[in-house]
């Protein structure tokens, strides 16, 4: 391999890299939110059983954490977007 | 036999053997739920047994997705003749089969913690017993969603025959094997990003919403008053623990589309 | 409900397989309108649904109030099933009158995953023979054709279609999934919240985080459709290879009597409840009636 095929491949090598990053990024990037926010609505329903007056505290509280749980997901998705079109 | 053909055998293998780990670990739960309800309630033997079947027909679900692949990636060895040698043909091989293999792990295992869930509810709560069969089918069948992501995503992958931006010309050879060049480098790793970030997104998302569904199951059977509470905080939880997944297939769609 | 039952019946057999989905490689589509028809799953849901029709006209013969016999029993366990299933996802008052459409689903997604119980071979009529051994006697599939008037091109003739299941078509579960996501599920969400009611949905939260989510709402219904559509085609197909792959293993010699019994019957049965039942759910989701606290149990 002589230099000139070296500085030919440069840049396709850094988007395929770039793109195999995005993958990583969105596929890693989603298993936490995914449990956390499972887990969060998991014991909202066991709450809400237990106290069904306390309902639109419960759901709101649910709702608002779930939305920051996700915030981390959507982390992945901006980085993985920035990445896929690099 | 090219070097695609060794790549499209073992995604087969690895479809398949990944499939059947998390469907397998959910057929355990299942059956687990299953005891534990017995122990609680000797009488309801048959009720218990009829629903532990339902419950494992349905945690079966990713394994056979994961077959359908396995078959696919197995009658496509001999079939492929135009780029049998190409290092993106490979990547469209192996990320078909680590998109659908991981993507089952979670489904399976989720779809099991819900059975496990609803047949100790039933043992609990007798009466209720409809009712939270019919949870569980919702809550399995929802679990599951991530791994259904995961197979279009592998069947997208394997009907991606003639793929753009990929030159003929030969650069330079990879371990002296592989011709190699640079449009053909980039679109290796468009699949296999696309296989990665599907497989591995639909984990977190199945559990999760399977999660979400046990406890529900579990809350229905223990506290019937507050069921139709618990169903829309079910729904409405379990519909925003979907969106990574989904966030996963939209990168997935861009990175196999764009290209 | 016998009479609506079966007009959606055929209705079902005339939508089917009318869409753009279709891409299969053989026998050749038929194109109509630039749409693509393949008529295996055509004929095979018309024999579906019309097997449905044949089924309930039977069971419902001589309907009588003291002395039911078996098939009235039969009918009116299903019947009663959906009845519940209807009134207790919808609501008491709109939920029976889903109930045709909802019953209608089940029997046909039911009807059509047994149909591979019928051991009907594939049977081409007035093509030319094909051979998949050559002269030499060696097994070549695709190679020999016998061109017998001489265009040039093996013509199969019209191929009437072997049993399988026409759920192994992606079609047909796409059909009905848009038939009763969309259109039945959606169409009620419009005409029970109006217009306005049904847009201010995709923005669920409500406030600037619902702009927000709007994307992800539109995507999420899309969703619903795959997942829906999907599940029951990976399942019924899988099932399909698996049967074929171990009918192959024991040479076509034995009927592997017990995995028809699982894949065909059992889990037949289970996806085609599971897909109706998560169809309601759907549908629900858009028409449910808004149920006092008290009697939401």
């Amino acid at each position: 391999m002589n230099e000139e095929t070296v500085r030919q491949l440069v840049g396709p090598i850094t988007q395929a890299f770039a793109l195999l990053g995005a993958g990583i990024c969105m596929g890693f990037g989603t298993l936490g939110p995914g449990l956390g926010e499972g887990y969060a609505a998991g014991k909202a329903c066991e709450a809400i059983s237990r106290r069904p007056e306390e309902y639109s505290n419960i759901f709101r509280t649910m709702l608002v954490g779930q939305a920051v749980t996700e915030s981390t997901a959507i982390y992945a998705l901006v980085v993985a977007l920035i990445l896929a079109f690099h | 036999m090219g070097i695609a053909n060794l790549a499209a055998l073992l995604a087969c293998g690895l479809a398949m053997g990944l499939g059947a780990l998390g469907s397998g670990w959910g057929l355990g739960y299942t059956a687990q739920g299953a005891l534990r309800a017995l122990a609680r309630q000797p009488g309801k033997q048959a009720d218990i047994f009829r629903n532990m079947l339902v419950g494992q027909a349905i945690t079966e679900t990713p394994a056979i997705f994961s077959l359908v692949v396995a078959f696919l990636l197995y009658f496509s060895v001999d079939t492929v003749l135009e780029a049998p040698n190409s290092l993106a043909q490979c990547a469209v091989y192996l990320a078909a089969g680590i998109c659908i293999g991981v993507g089952a792990i979670g489904s399976g295992i989720g779809s099991g913690l819900v059975a496990n869930e609803a047949l100790e509810g039933m043992s609990r709560n007798p009466r209720q017993q409809g009712q939270v069969v019919m949870l569980m089918l919702i809550g399995q069948a929802w679990a599951q969603t991530g791994g259904i992501f995961a197979l279009v995503v592998s069947l997208f992958l394997l009907n991606t025959g003639g793929f753009s931006g990929l030159s003929a010309s030969t650069d330079w050879h990879l371990l002296g094997l592989i011709p190699l060049s640079g449009g053909e480098l980039v679109g290796a790793a468009r699949f296999a990003g696309a296989g990665i970030a599907m497989g591995f997104g639909a984990i977190g998302s199945s559990i999760g919403i399977a999660y979400v569904g046990g406890m529900a199951c579990r809350s229905v059977a223990s506290f019937p008053d507050a069921a139709g509470k618990v169903k829309t905080a079910y729904f409405i939880g379990s519909a925003t623990a979907q969106s990574p997944s989904v966030f996963s297939l939209i990168i997935a769609l861009i990175l196999l589309i764009t290209g | 409900m016998i009479r609506r039952t079966s007009a959606l019946a055929l209705l079902i057999t005339l939508t089917c397989g009318g869409n753009a989905f279709a891409g299969m490689e053989d026998p050749p589509p038929l194109v109509l309108l630039g749409l693509q028809f393949n008529h295996a799953t055509i004929i095979l849901a018309a024999i579906a649904a019309l097997a449905v029709y044949l089924l309930v006209r039977l069971l419902t013969m001589g309907l009588s109030r003291d002395h039911p016999r078996r098939g009235q029993v039969i009918i009116e366990m299903i019947v009663n099933t959906f009845l519940d299933l209807t009134k207790s996802t919808i609501g008491p008052n709109r939920g029976p009158k889903y109930l045709p459409y909802i019953g209608t689903l089940f029997l046909f997604l039911w009807a059509c995953n047994m149909l591979s119980l019928f051991p009907v071979h594939n049977n081409h009529f007035g093509g030319e023979p094909f051979f998949d051994y050559n002269a030499n006697g060696i097994y070549d599939p695709g190679e020999p054709f016998i061109d017998m008037n001489g265009d040039g091109i093996h013509n199969p003739g019209f191929q009437l279609p072997g049993f399988e299941e026409p759920t192994t078509d992606l079609t047909l579960p796409a059909t009905l999934a848009i038939i009763f996501v969309l259109v039945l599920g959606h169409g009620s969400g419009i005409r029970f919240h109006g217009i306005r009611g049904y847009i201010k949905e995709y923005f669920s939260p409500g406030g600037i985080i619902g702009i927000g989510m709007f994307p992800l709402n539109v995507v999420g219904k899309i969703a619903e459709l795959i997942s829906l559509s999907f599940r029951i085609f990976g399942n019924i197909f899988g099932g399909a290879i698996i049967m074929s792959v171990v009918s192959g293993l024991l040479y076509y010699f034995v009927v592997p009597i017990g995995m028809y019994g699982y894949f065909s019957v059992f889990a037949g049965t289970i996806q085609a409840f599971v897909f109706t039942m998560l169809a309601t759910t759907y549908i629900s989701m858009e028409a449910a009636e808004e149920v006092p606290e008290e009697e939401s149990i």
